[in-house]
């Protein structure tokens, strides 16, 4: 596994990538991602792309806010530890259902891990784990499905989470 | 670049990779397509890439594009923050920049509906620098 700052670069665009699960833990957030976009300022490769897996760890939540179309859901993580925190924007959701949202995490770092087996491809080439209008199906539901879920995390992922972790879906 | 059907109507050409009617071709070779100072104005919805740089030769004195998108879209919020690449050769119109605009209507490269607040579009319109 590979671990990358991207507090500063901003080098992840979560724009267009899949997600299904929030895991939160020890103030911690990770979100397990497909099809996730790298800028071309990205570390890996310095140009446009997109990875088939990867994790997106938001470190020292200081609170987070969902908004869907049918409203928003806010977390406050009461660390006011925190003097100085990045501000950043995803979006969440978009597998197998299309109530995504878009949020806004306050946090001390951003943490991108990519797996010393992931793809990365040119966004011409995206890995789509459901057909979709424009794009058919190249991610089998099973392969999917266990990437999601919360006993595949990674261990560097995992640590981050600690021994009670809390998980979030929006269906 | 109205992603595959483009919604503006006669006297619009549409620019995009998955472009079936218009033009289909990446950004970057805009200029192959249209001359210095051939454009009088632009619409992109939702920008995929960086893309100020490619256009600027094509623009007219004064010519102006329209970008839409949402935060979570690292393009559109380069341009918005003023960090965009190719940004210099542009000014922000002012009074130009909106939000809570209704994301009906727009969806991602994959053809669903972008995702988030129904209203959480923005809007603001560059102007090419004299």
């Amino acid at each position: 596994m590979r671990q990358y700052d991207a507090s500063i670069l901003e080098f992840v665009d979560t724009y267009e990538a899949y997600s299904n699960s929030i895991f939160i833990g020890q103030n911690h957030v990770a979100i397990p991602y497909i099809n996730i976009g790298l800028m071309s300022n990205n570390p890996i490769n310095n140009q446009q792309s997109v990875v088939d897996y990867s994790y997106y760890v938001f470190k020292e939540v200081v609170s987070m806010h969902l908004n869907t179309r049918n409203g928003t859901l806010s977390f406050d993580f009461n660390n006011n530890t925190q003097e100085d925190y990045i501000t950043e924007h995803i979006i969440f959701g978009g597998y197998q259902n299309d109530n995504g949202a878009e949020a806004i995490v306050k946090c001390e770092a951003l943490i991108f891990f990519i797996p010393l087996t992931a793809k990365v491809e040119s966004p011409r080439h995206p890995f789509v784990p459901m057909n979709t209008p424009n794009f058919k199906q190249n991610i089998s539901t099973e392969s999917a499905d266990a990437f999601f879920r919360i006993d595949q995390l990674p261990l560097e992922v995992r640590s981050f989470l600690g021994a009670c972790v809390h998980t979030l879906n929006l269906k | 670049m109205g992603g595959a059907e483009s919604k503006m109507g006669k006297g619009w050409i549409n620019y995009d990779l998955k472009a079936p009617k218009g033009i289909k071709d990446d950004i970057a070779n805009f200029s192959k397509h249209f001359g210095a100072a051939s454009v009088s104005e632009m619409v992109v919805n939702n920008p995929r890439a960086s893309f100020l740089a490619h256009i600027t030769e094509a623009l007219k004195k004064d010519g102006t594009v329209t970008i839409r998108g949402q935060i979570a879209n690292r393009y559109f919020k380069e341009i918005w923050n003023g960090t965009a690449k190719g940004m210099e050769n542009f000014e922000v119109v002012p009074g130009s920049k909106k939000t809570g605009l209704s994301i009906e209507g727009h969806t991602n490269s994959n053809g669903t509906q972008l995702r988030g607040d129904a209203n959480s579009l923005n809007e603001i319109i560059l102007k090419k620098k004299t």
